[in-house]
């Protein structure tokens, strides 16, 4: 009897306990301590607040501050703060806008001349980070992985790496590279992620590519001139190319590509990246069916010629970017949705496609009709898709495999047993919280100038990421590109009294005393969870506000997002 | 016997299309598509997203969407284009493609040459055909390929061995085996022997069996036996037997626990039965007493688990997949969430749901051979 | 008739948790070829036991033969090796246990299980074996013997389940056949039929039964000599008329005395034995019925008393220091 009833009051005991623990508290829903109709608000730089068309806030809307990263497509400013930040964009929620900010942008967007442009961009990025308070930036990207130090390599600061330019030590001629998931598609439209364009990128050449230093140079085309009125771009094809069938590259197969890309039919997912072309927004959103109102021609077989709706003078790091891949029609034609497949695929690069089992791996060999086929050293490519990282670490450690990745936990042995082959690449780009100038707290300026100067940006690169060589952000322009700033001239740093100064300015302008009555949402996807629990402690003990997050699934978090925009 | 099999089946059709609807609406419901986000990661303008969803069909109403889906399927056996991947269809991600034309473009290849790039076949051929039309791309004919028995024998050996199903149910064949032939005779150890140390040896690796996390002990394995030792092969599945010892070990000894710990309760309960006795009673030597009348019994609630978990190995263990790189179908089952691959979704979930039907079908027939008292009326 | 088997001073503990059960405390008897004899008691008095210990098919870990000779055709059955045992049951002693649903697996046919012992002992082949099971199956009152073979035990009734028990166990003609509460589980029907197939089988085949009950009008019926057993000792024993005429032990005459008889008049009441049997675990030292007999006296509670000749027939034992006192009384 006597051990019958112990074991009743231990289960007891458990219940009991885990109806505690379970009874987390709620996400509660906002605290809306502020009216939330538009006023002037009295701040330190005067900047009128304009008012806000009506954005359709709905129910679930209901975040202050919203985690996101970019990852930069080519090298000018323009990809990131116009592209992503500008108030009409699709690609932001802070349903913030500035006038002046849209004239910047419309002035950059036209201006030839570099420095000026470059100073127009920083002029747009004040006004967003700094005299908005819009976006936090936290740090910028960039990318890490493991090679073979024997081998000579090179990563671009954009794309994929071109192991044409690779040199394997005497005796190698097959480097093994991994891939960490089957690459989505080879399709030249179609491919958009970085494992596809692992491969692509040896199978393709587009019109100019980057170099390990940024800059770009002839490929495909040997030069091109821009027109007085910066509209149309008259691009030289070299003579000497030719496709893995022997047939020769001809300006008609870079229009191919451009109009495949923006055929609505091909539901492309960078299209958009394009519609700087005269008519191809229209094309491409259906509102025309007739190709030929798209501004590409092929003036002869040699000679392409771009129109643009209006001179945009980052163009030509477009001409860089994959989607000026030129394809075949007749193929495509021919072989339908297995264009792509071992055999069938036919493309202009230094690579051709020898094998693809599904799942399991690729391998690429070299084209022996490429036009610089004597400068390619590497015969073979292959690729092993590993898809979890430690099984990749092993095989890497094994020898089995030239690039690899490592999972995260690895990092400090690896930099400790095998720190020559642990390698840093470029990656511009910038990890940020935005946030939600249409609700709460956060539609106050002060109180967003309060957030942004309360995080330790490098405690957490350092301590929490354990990255110590990272960069921190306090502007969106990442360090590659012209036009960075940096911490110290754009945006705001780590500075606990200013943060104190500002959040005091915010309590009075809302009329609360204490900052906890304060409570903002912040809104993140899964996999951050240590970057965003940081954040949150810091704004918590920094400046004494009530901090709820809420973690969603990364489909369901961009549905979110993308509805609260409409 | 014929009837109750045919009866089985027959109930549980309305079963699988129900599954069918409830998933079609699932997806629906939850939060996010295919194209809300691109595979780049980013989101995808609204009228981009707009572009593909009509491309996909998935602008039609959703009862259209269903009714199409289940037209493709039930009269083709096509399980549409993968969302996620542009240019391969369901069927190619799950059941390999066509092995026949590739057994097909060998002879071309063979026959032709390099022009053989430029061929292709009218129409696909399968293997219930005897001839197929060649037609260059430009659809002049060719010739006729005739199909052999040999051609058919290679076509279904592929399938068998390569089909990403196929490796799949390699895969969780041999664990089952593995599991079986493991657990079950230690089961019976230890329940003859039990609590002495044997028994306590064999319940605490059981023990270790069923909580070392599959993901973990995977992991492990290859760091000793691939990094440290160099015995083994680090991942992949296909080329060489010794790829088999390590996903089979991580997948088999949860389940081997798992049996190991059911056969010696099963066992404990028989071995006290009173027909032992009479066995013994018999004169009956006791190995044969174990291994003629108390087995037979104490498989009887083995079995049982036994439907439900070759089904769910068979079609693929994700984490074992993963760890070890292996090209079947149990990744999709997850990444076609994430991904909301609708067509990849209902691909592995109808796959699952039929091999779950099969294998409680079959162990209800298994039932009926150990278990007289059970039979199929 | 030579003697068949002898039991001397049998002890059997059961080493448990709650303590040592002392189940059969040296017990000794004997009996002779084709003899009948009857073991009664109430539940826990050791019949079971001892029949088990016959066969040596206690349970190990926790029951132990502790002490104790049995002969069996010229060896002690205590002292063989296992395999020697393996020979002896099934074909020299043959058992049959109460619940004959239990007492029979349900995955094999009633054929198979009878064919194994032919098969093991008798070295039949199958064709031979499925003979001779069928012989049996006819033998014991079965009908349409060769299709039942292949029946499953949960396709007989009661009754016949128990028959084909009996089949299986007189399959290859042991010389003993233990019956241990065989006909308990059946109805009154049933029961009087099992018990006139074994008179019958006992005389064509000429072997010994032990019928081991609590139920003192079976063995009325069918034995020749009774043992009577309470908590581990035989307290009584002797020829069936002997015993049923004169009990001498007053637990003997307290079980028949609990019997409903025909030629009273109904109505009369039936005499119960006061107190419950006592604790196998903690047994007195002296007598066990001693607590609730109605002669006890000290000297029962302090020593135990040996089996003595009773009547002057050497065939009635008796372990009583009163029976004299008892027997006089009743004059």
């Amino acid at each position: 009897m006597k051990t019958r009833t112990w074991y009743l009051l231990a289960g007891v005991v458990v219940l009991a306990a885990m109806l505690i623990t379970a009874c987390q508290p709620q996400v509660q829903t906002v605290v809306v301590t502020v009216p939330p109709e538009i006023k002037e608000v009295e701040v330190t730089v005067p900047v009128p607040v304009t008012p806000e068309e009506e954005e359709g806030l709905g129910a679930q809307c209901t975040y202050n501050a919203y985690r996101m990263g970019w990852v930069m497509d080519y090298a000018d400013a323009n990809n990131i703060v116009n592209e992503v930040f500008h108030p009409d964009s699709p690609f932001q929620y802070t349903f913030w806008d500035d006038q002046t900010f849209r004239d910047l942008v419309d002035q950059a967007l036209v201006e030839t001349d570099a420095a000026a442009r470059e100073a127009l961009w920083q002029q747009a990025e004040q006004i967003l980070v700094t005299d908005y308070a819009a976006v936090v930036p936290i740090f910028h990207y960039d990318r890490t992985g493991l090679v073979n130090p024997d081998i000579e390599y090179e990563f671009p600061p954009f794309g994929a790496p071109h192991f044409m330019k690779w040199r394997l030590p005497e005796g190698r001629d097959t480097l093994r590279v991994r891939l960490g998931t089957e690459p989505p598609t080879l399709d030249v439209n179609l491919a958009t992620d970085t494992t596809s364009h692992m491969v692509l990128n040896q199978l393709m050449e587009p019109l100019y590519r980057y170099k390990g230093d940024g800059t770009i140079e002839p490929a495909g085309a040997e030069s091109y001139e821009v027109s007085e009125d910066g509209t149309v771009y008259t691009i030289h094809l070299r003579q000497d190319a030719t496709w893995s069938d022997g047939e020769p590259v001809l300006a008609q197969h870079y229009v191919d590509g451009i109009l495949r890309l923006l055929n609505p039919e091909t539901a492309a997912e960078y299209s958009y990246v394009m519609w700087y072309i005269s008519g191809a927004e229209a094309y491409n959103l259906g509102e025309t069916d007739d190709p030929s109102t798209v501004g590409v021609r092929a003036v002869d077989d040699y000679t392409l010629e771009i129109t643009l709706d209006k001179p945009q003078a980052f163009f030509d790091s477009i001409l860089a970017f994959f989607t000026t891949y030129p394809i075949r029609l007749d193929v495509i034609e021919q072989y339908g949705d297995a264009w792509t497949e071992p055999g069938n695929f036919v493309g202009n690069g230094p690579y051709v496609l020898t094998e693809w089992a599904h799942e399991d791996h690729l391998t690429i060999e070299k084209n022996p009709n490429y036009h610089d086929a004597d400068q390619v050293t590497i015969e073979r490519v292959e690729f092993p898709i590993i898809v979890e990282d430690a099984t990749a670490l092993a095989a890497y450690e094994r020898g089995e495999l030239d690039v690899s990745g490592y999972p995260s936990e690895e990092l400090p042995r690896i930099l400790e047993e095998m720190p020559e082959h642990f390698v840093r690449m470029p990656r511009p780009g910038t990890y940020y919280i935005g946030l939600n100038t249409a609700l709460g707290a956060t539609q106050n300026l002060n109180f967003r100038k309060a957030l942004a100067s309360s995080i330790d940006k490098r405690a957490i690169l350092d301590a929490v990421l354990n990255m110590p060589w990272r960069v921190e952000a306090c502007g969106v322009i990442p360090p590659e590109i012209p036009g960075y700033q940096g911490c110290g001239k754009v945006g705001y740093q780590f500075d606990l009294d200013a943060a104190q100064q500002y959040l005091q300015a915010a309590m009075e302008e809302l009329g609360v005393t204490d900052p906890g009555e304060i409570t903002i949402q912040l809104w993140f996807n899964r996999g951050n969870e240590d970057v965003i629990e940081a954040v949150e402690e810091q704004w918590e003990t920094n400046l004494g506000i009530n901090v709820n997050v809420v973690n969603m699934e990364w489909g369901a978090y961009l549905e979110v997002l993308d509805s609260c925009n409409d | 016997m014929q009837r109750f099999i045919l009866r089985r089946i027959l109930w549980n059709i309305p079963v699988l299309i129900l599954i069918t609807v409830v998933t079609f609406g699932m997806m629906q419901i939850v939060p996010g598509g295919p194209f809300t986000a691109g595979s780049s990661g980013r989101p995808i303008p609204p009228e981009i997203r707009a572009n593909m969803m009509a491309k996909y069909g998935l602008d039609k109403p959703v009862w259209q969407q269903y009714l199409n889906y289940m037209g493709r399927l039930i009269l083709h056996f096509d399980f549409g284009p993968s969302l996620r991947r542009p240019g391969r269809t369901v069927n190619q991600m799950l059941f390999g493609g066509n092995f026949l034309v590739d057994v097909l473009r060998e002879h071309l290849r063979d026959e032709f040459g390099t022009a053989a790039s430029s061929m292709t076949f009218a129409e696909p051929p399968s293997i219930f055909d005897s001839k197929a039309l060649v037609v260059k791309t430009n659809g002049e004919p060719v010739a006729y390929i005739y199909i052999t028995w040999r051609d058919r024998f290679e076509a279904v050996k592929r399938f068998l061995t390569l089909a990403p199903v196929m490796v799949s149910a390699q895969v969780g064949l041999v664990s089952v085996t593995l599991a079986l032939l493991i657990g079950i005779p230690l089961g019976i150890i230890s329940a003859l022997k039990q609590n002495t140390w044997i028994d306590y040896v064999a319940m605490f690796i059981s023990m270790l069996g069923v909580s070392i996390p599959n993901f973990i002990l995977g992991i492990v394995l290859i760091l000793v036996f691939a990094l440290w030792l160099g015995w083994l092969p680090t991942y992949g599945w296909g080329e060489s037997w010794k790829q088999v010892i390590m996903p089979a070990i991580t997948l088999g000894t949860g389940g081997m626990a798992f049996i190991a710990r059911l056969t010696r309760a099963s066992m404990l309960e028989v071995i006290r039965a009173d027909y032992i006795r009479t066995a013994r009673a018999k004169g009956l030597a006791e190995r044969v007493v174990v291994l003629r009348h108390a087995l037979k019994n104490s498989l009887i609630p083995v079995t049982t688990v036994l439907g439900p978990m070759m089904a769910a190995w068979l079609t693929g263990s994700f984490l074992v997949e993963w760890v070890f790189s292996i090209g079947g179908i149990g990744k999709f089952f997850v990444s076609a969430v994430t991904d909301r691959d609708y067509t990849l979704i209902m691909g592995t979930i109808l796959i699952y749901s039929v091999a779950l039907v099969l294998f409680n079908l079959a162990v209800d027939i298994a039932y009926g051979f150990i278990d007289p008292r059970i039979r199929f009326d | 008739m030579g003697t068949l088997m002898e039991i001397k001073n049998l002890t059997v503990r059961f080493y448990t948790d709650d303590g040592v059960v002392h189940a059969v405390n040296g017990i000794s008897y004997s009996m002779d070829e084709g003899d009948t004899l009857g073991v009664v008691g109430e539940s826990g008095c050791g019949k079971s036991v001892h029949a088990l210990s016959i066969m040596r098919l206690i349970p190990s870990p926790p029951g132990r033969i502790e002490d104790g000779e049995i002969w069996f055709n010229g060896r002690d059955l205590l002292k063989v090796s296992e395999s020697e045992m393996h020979k002896v049951r099934g074909a020299e002693i043959a058992m049959v246990f109460q619940d004959p649903m239990t007492s029979l697996n349900p995955v094999y046919t009633v054929g198979f299980q009878i064919m194994e012992a032919l098969k093991l002992h008798q070295g039949m082949d199958d064709h031979q074996a499925r003979e001779r099971a069928a012989e049996l199956l006819t033998m014991v009152g079965i009908p349409e013997a060769r299709q039942r073979l292949d029946d499953y035990p949960h396709q007989f009734s009661g009754g016949m389940r128990q028959r084909a028990m009996i089949a299986m166990a007189l399959s290859c003609n042991p010389k003993l056949l233990i019956a241990d509460e065989p006909t308990t589980a059946l109805d009154v029907t049933i029961q009087a039929q099992i018990v006139e197939l074994v008179k019958r089988l006992q005389e064509q085949l000429g072997m010994a039964v032990m019928w081991i009950t609590h139920d003192l009008g079976v063995v009325a019926g069918l034995a020749k000599k009774v043992n009577v057993m309470y908590a581990g000792y035989i307290v009584e024993r002797g020829n069936v008329w002997d015993i049923y005429k004169r009990p001498r032990h007053p637990y003997t005459q307290g079980l028949l005395g609990s019997l409903p008889r025909l030629d009273e008049p109904p109505g009369t009441k039936l005499i119960s034995i006061p107190g419950l049997p006592p604790d196998l675990i903690d047994l007195p030292p002296g007598c066990p019925f001693a607590a609730r007999c109605v002669y006890a006296i000290d000297k029962c509670l302090e020593a135990m008393p040996p089996l003595e000749e009773a009547d002057g027939a050497d065939q009635h034992l008796v372990a009583c220091w009163r029976w004299e006192y008892i027997a006089g009384r009743e004059k």
